[in-house]
């Protein structure tokens, strides 16, 4: 599926020196390295506010946006955007994030050697790229990985089970069981740790993985020879059944969902691929739809947007080829992308519904 | 009539001094036509500018005694000179000179009618300090009688440290050195026969041409004068310890003063003050209620200023040209308000903004339009408006100006300093502009941040009202609108029409037989606030409207009884100025004319009128003041339409077209609950609405009607309930009355119910039931509707409901609900604009290649809307869960043919789509 249009551009300065530690860029015209002159501007910017007293958080023009993050006083990350889209800030802690779990807060605050320390981050890359061509789409919306949990039931009591028991084997909390296309089926609990990890894959049966953020021990081999046969190898048909979950039970004339778990940092979404008619949106646009929905909602109704409507429970807004509507909750938001001149009084039982379907009781 | 008058003949009762014989004939016809007609000289002649503009606003005699009771005897500092300059004016006298009886026919209507308007007690009320000794003054007199008691002339002691060894600065006039240079006071002996010209009777009067008086007309910075802040521009200096001084003598006693020492300075104070001064008067009025009027007459406001001191805002113009030359600290800043802590670290990072700007246009080709910044704990959006090289500069926190409504903000204050200065360039970079844009952005800061300290409304519920709406219809491009009865509008356009015809009296070419001074290009009408009649093409009218609003004029009108207001300005009409497009294409050409905006106001009444000097009247010359005859033609045209006043008000009583509800009718209150052992509130049913409609209690509140007492019980009602369980959510079940014993007993609490509402009209006759089919907006057997608003650009006009609508709705939930409406309008607007903005960048085809065009129309969003959940604020039993109640708030955009933008608030059980309503909206308006 081809990416929605737009430029984003990650740029990483040691905040001291103003020298650039990696710039990681995607879509957008094919253009060379932003000029050293530019991003020392952009910089100098910030570290002139700073030494005022003033942060400066972003900038934006018709075109496009911009974002400053001052992290510990040592790393300045700088986003330029030209994509529609929520806040970049989310992005940039985002990235900032990705590269503590690889390389570790001790490394980053404070640079000790700007030399080094842009050779290790190459590791990151991985990662932060990950976070700008979001696989899912959401990735680099701070949004959280996307994922299909399991319906409640036998299997996903035993699967959840068997992972944490699985990953304490391992000497860590942190684990994730990944079914079809990389979505989270089953997690632990949810953090962010401070101290570098090491990032885990596994491919237990084909299209079901399992992730993990341990120590440097066990070492792989026990892992891999003892560890999983030893766990997973017992429950291999659910896991089967993680590859290809069934799809979920949605009312009629839903295009595409959204389904962000605000608390568990979770995004859960689909799009429907029938329903093609005159008039209505072709499923291949749907996702770019609902990506435009969330950008023109979160800000106006999320706390973290800013602005909001306190007492707000649903909202919609119409276009001329589709109707999109959100249900606001305190712990969750639920986009819902319906044909156009969807009627305003079904939109609310609407959702309810899909709400009902996603998360089985 | 010419020559020489006898005092007599100027009415011996008022002047009690000789005159003295005036030297040139020019000086004695100015002189003459004013005093031909001394009982109607105007009393803003004297705030007339130098440069023609006229800002004069004197309050109704009622509001200004509320205004002198609870003055307060301290002397505030001394920038009292902020908003009008106190320089001598130039009148064109040669408008005047033919014009000997242009004033008798306004005379003779105004006393018929009673209605002269009079000279107001300010002139003469007491200033605090000082005593009342020496010579009556002519002005001061007649006030005095206004007042009931014999003012006399006011003099003032004021006590400044002098030191002869050091002086201030070595003034160029040689006459008053000392009195500049030890002192500090700047009188310049030309200004004063400047003025002896026009102020002739005056000044002329009193002291020979020799001995002029010494007139203080500037105070050196940093002198004892500028320090002690009681002296005051416009004050006279008369006696120095106790010697008489005047210009002849006033450098002899200066220079006998030994060394250091302090000297006692009388000062007569008022008798020649222009305006401006006397209205400085009123600072020691600290009323709260009269903020608006404080800051309108240019007054300091020092207690609103240091409520929003700790507020990061600023306004800056910044030049991105530097003249490497000089490099002068601060040389970029071309202009900056205000001067405060918080504002200075805005200030401070001005290069900031200089740099974003400079960079981000060259990487993306694109202006920058904001930037976010965290200081003092606050996120702080700054808005930029770039033009040519210079750049304009609003920062304000997000939470008290969200970002969209910030950059609606600057472009209506770049509109409207376009308007009243012709360009940013003129408004910022003249000297002389500075203390004026400081009142602009004193006002505008004001208004921003804290909009409900401006608005002095009687009732807290307008109170409310206006506050929640403030931030959302100061920045929407229409004008409030009141729909009015056919016949009424019938009048008003008359009146207007007659006005703009221009061909009567002085008024027509014929009767002076020379080509006119002005030609009305149109007028528009408000009454307390509300646009009721236009004659102004739809740009014109919203550049006024932009203008009355900044002054806060409207809500001025609509709140205080105005004795007379009285604007002149020369305008610049992007309009007019700059023709359009298609405008050239037709081959006509805007003619190379001048305008001129001429406001007058009367109690509720407010008349503005364009004018346009040059095209087919004559051409202006210099800065012409303000015109008499059209003056008073404007002000004749408001009396005449004096009648209309009693309809309007009429209209604004009556019931809402089209008809609302009160939110808290569709929940049963709290107290009920406790009151009534009977029934439940939730679960008593719609059965009860006929028999409590028979409470003449509840009609009453809202209808003031008595004829609706009698009524019979609704057939219609018992029809329409079933219709509307089985129809509406399970929420619609909750939604009844209170109980009707409740609301007769409970007199305080009554509320009326929305199904009385429904019912009473219903029942009235079947004429009336029609009516109310037809003017209901929403369908189903109940009216659902709660609030609403729209916006008509073609016309530049918006309607929503009246004050006195909301007021007579009352409720408790109701204003939550309003004030949640008005919020939510700010961002379903917000989200309009950006559709716009994408439309428009679609169409000129210069869309950025980032953007597919497939994309593009993903963010069209035609109709937005929101659902909320509400339950009352109170709820005190434990046991149930409180009841709720669920409502939309919808805005809907319509693009063709003209963008409309219709915004409406209504209970969940409505049905029918919101386009419905808003074409239904713009019927009504439309008729």
């Amino acid at each position: 599926m081809p990416e929605e249009g737009g430029a984003l551009c990650l740029l990483c300065l040691a905040a001291g020196s103003g020298l650039p530690l990696f710039c990681r860029t995607r879509g957008g015209p094919p253009r060379p390295q932003l000029p050293f002159s530019l991003i020392g501007s952009l910089h100098a910017v910030h570290v002139f506010g700073a030494g005022a007293g003033v942060a400066l958080r972003g900038a934006a023009t018709p075109t496009t946006r911009l974002a400053w993050g001052g992290y510990g006083q040592s790393i300045t990350l700088i986003a330029l955007s030209s994509a529609p889209g929520p806040a970049l800030s989310r992005l940039l802690d985002s990235a900032f994030s990705a590269m503590v779990l690889v390389l570790g807060l001790d490394e980053l605050v404070p640079i000790r050697n700007v030399e080094r320390l842009k050779r290790e981050l190459r590791s990151c890359f991985g990662l932060i790229d990950a976070l700008l061509v979001p696989g899912g789409g959401w990735g680099g919306w701070g949004l959280g990985p996307p994922s299909r949990p399991l319906p409640p039931g036998p299997p996903r009591d035993l699967l959840q089970e068997r992972l944490e028991r699985f990953a304490g084997a391992a000497q860590t909390g942190l684990g994730c069981l990944l079914g079809g296309r990389g979505r989270v089926v089953l997690a632990t609990p949810h953090c962010s740790p401070t101290v570098p990890h090491r990032l885990l894959l596994l491919e237990l049966v084909p299209g079901v993985g399992v992730a993990l953020l341990c120590g440097p021990l066990p070492p792989l081999q026990l892992i891999c020879t003892q560890l999983v046969p030893r766990f997973w190898g017992p429950v291999l048909e659910q896991l089967r059944g993680c590859a290809h979950p069934p799809p979920e039970p949605l009312p009629p004339g839903v295009l595409a969902y959204l389904l962000i778990h605000r608390q568990h940092g979770r995004t859960q979404s689909g799009v429907v691929t029938g329903g093609a008619q005159d008039g209505v949106l072709p499923p291949q646009r749907r996702g770019a739809a609902l990506r435009h929905l969330y950008a023109l909602v979160a800000p106006q109704y999320c706390a973290e947007g800013g602005g909001g409507a306190p007492g707000a429970g649903l909202c919609y807004a119409a276009l001329p080829t589709h109707t999109g509507c959100a249900l606001l909750r305190p712990d969750l938001l639920l986009l819902l992308l319906l044909p156009p001149r969807a009627p305003r009084p079904r939109l609310r039982p609407l959702a309810l519904r899909v709400l009902r379907a996603l998360r089985p009781p | 009539m010419k020559g020489p008058r006898a005092p007599a003949m100027f009415g011996a009762g008022r002047y009690s001094i000789p005159r003295p014989v005036t030297r040139n004939l020019e000086d004695l016809d100015s002189v003459q036509s004013v005093l031909l007609h001394s009982d109607l000289e105007p009393e803003w002649l004297d705030g007339v500018q130098k440069n023609g503009e006229l800002f004069y606003l004197e309050l109704s005699e009622s509001e200004e005694e509320i205004l002198l009771q609870n003055s307060c005897p301290e002397m505030p500092a001394v920038n009292h000179v902020r908003f009008r300059e106190n320089e001598a004016e130039v009148i064109q006298e040669g408008s005047r000179k033919e014009r000997k009886y242009e004033l008798k026919k306004l005379t003779k209507i105004l006393k018929k009618k009673n209605l002269l308007p009079k000279h107001s007690g300010k002139k003469g009320s007491g200033s605090c300090n000082v005593h009342s000794t020496g010579p009556t003054s002519i002005l001061k007199h007649q006030s005095a009688q206004k007042m009931g008691v014999i003012v006399q002339q006011k003099y003032k002691d004021v006590y400044v440290y002098v030191n002869p060894r050091k002086l201030y600065s070595a003034g160029e006039d040689e006459q008053h050195r000392l009195l500049e240079a030890l002192v500090g006071i700047v009188h310049q002996s030309s200004w004063s026969s400047r003025r002896a010209e026009k102020q002739g009777r005056k000044d002329k009067v009193v002291r020979g041409i020799g001995e002029e008086k010494l007139v203080v007309h500037g105070l050196v910075p940093g002198s004892s004068a500028m320090k002690m802040g009681r002296i005051l521009i416009g004050d006279a200096l008369v006696a120095v310890n106790d010697v008489d001084v005047n210009s002849e003598n006033i450098e002899r006693v200066l220079s006998c003063i030994p060394g250091p020492m302090q000297v006692k300075l009388t000062f007569e104070t008022s008798i020649f003050e222009p305006e401006g001064t006397s209205q400085q008067r009123y600072k020691q009025a600290q009323s709260s209620m009269n903020n608006l009027v404080r800051l309108l007459w240019g007054e300091d406001g020092t207690d609103l200023q240091q409520a929003i001191q700790d507020v990061p805002h600023i306004v800056m113009f910044l030049t991105m040209k530097l003249d490497s030359e000089t490099s002068k600290d601060e040389q970029e800043i071309l202009y900056q308000y205000p001067i405060s802590e918080a504002s200075q670290k805005l200030k401070s990072v001005r290069g900031i903004f200089l740099t974003l700007s400079d960079i981000l246009e060259s990487v993306t080709g694109t202006q920058i339009i904001s930037s976010s910044l965290f200081l003092c704990g606050k996120l702080v959006q700054v808005v930029y408006w770039k033009e040519s090289d210079k750049l304009l500069v609003i920062g304000l926190p997000e939470e008290n100006v969200p970002l969209p409504q910030l950059r609606n903000m600057i472009e209506d204050v770049v509109r409207t300093l376009k308007f009243m200065y012709s360009s940013l360039d003129s408004a910022f970079c003249q000297v002389e502009n500075v203390s004026r844009l400081d009142h602009f952005f004193n006002l505008f800061f004001q208004r921003a941040l804290q909009p409900a300290k401006l608005k002095s409304n009687a009732s807290p519920s307008a109170q409310h009202y206006d506050t929640c709406s403030a931030l959302f219809l100061d920045n929407l491009p229409g004008l409030r609108w009141l729909t009015l009865p056919q016949e009424i509008k019938m009048e008003i356009d008359t009146a207007l029409s007659d006005l703009e015809a221009a061909d009567f009296a002085e008024l027509s070419e014929d009767y002076y037989d020379m080509r006119r001074l002005y030609m009305i290009m149109g007028s528009c009408l408000f009454y307390k606030g509300y646009l009721i009649g236009n004659h102004l093409p739809k740009e014109d009218l919203i550049d006024i409207g932009l203008y009355c609003r900044h002054y806060c004029l409207l809500p001025l009108a609509a709140e205080q009884k105005i004795g007379q207001l009285v604007i002149w300005r020369e305008v610049f009409p992007h309009h007019h100025i700059q023709p359009c497009e298609d405008s050239s294409f037709t081959g006509y050409r805007e003619p190379e004319a001048r305008y001129f905006l001429l406001i007058v106001g009367l109690r509720h009444f407010m008349l503005c009128v364009l004018l346009e000097a040059g095209g087919c009247a004559s051409k202006a010359i210099g800065n012409p003041g303000p015109d008499c005859i059209y003056v008073d033609q404007v002000k004749a045209t408001i009396l005449q339409l004096e009648g209309i006043d009693a309809s309007i008000e009429e209209r604004l009583d009556s019931p809402s077209i089209p008809p609302l509800s009160c939110a808290d009718w569709f929940l049963p209150a709290t107290r009920d609950k406790v009151e009534s052992s009977t029934t439940s509130p939730i679960l008593s049913k719609l059965q009860n609405t006929s028999k409590s409609v028979t409470t003449p209690a509840s009609k009453r509140s809202l209808f003031g009607d008595s004829s609706l007492m009698t009524r019979k019980p609704s057939p219609t009602r018992n029809s329409g309930g079933p219709d509307h369980g089985t129809e509406g959510p399970a929420e619609d079940e909750s939604s009844n009355p209170q109980s009707v014993v409740d609301q007769v007993t409970r007199k305080k609490h009554t509320l009326p119910n929305p199904f009385h509402l429904g019912n009473l009209k219903k029942n009235l006759s079947e004429k009336d039931t029609e009516l109310l089919n037809t003017i209901k907006l929403t369908s189903g057997p109940e009216n659902t509707l709660f609030h609403y608003l729209f916006l008509e650009t073609m016309q530049g006009i918006f309607i929503t409901p009246t004050h006195k609508e909301v007021e007579q709705l009352g409720g408790s939930i109701h204003p939550q609900l309003i004030e949640n409406f008005y919020r939510c309008c700010l961002s379903i607007r917000s989200i309009f604009q950006q559709s716009m903005r994408k439309e428009k960048k679609k169409k000129t085809g210069s869309g950025i290649s980032d953007f597919s065009e497939a994309d593009e129309d993903l963010d069209l969003v035609r109709e937005h809307g929101i659902l909320f959940e509400c339950s009352p604020d109170n709820w005190t039993d434990a046991k149930k869960p409180p009841p709720t109640m669920n409502y939309w708030v919808v805005g809907r955009l319509i693009l063709h043919p003209k963008p409309q933008e219709c915004y409406v608030c209504f209970h969940d059980s409505v049905t029918e789509a919101a386009v419905e309503l808003a074409f239904k909206l713009s019927f009504g308006l439309a008729t």
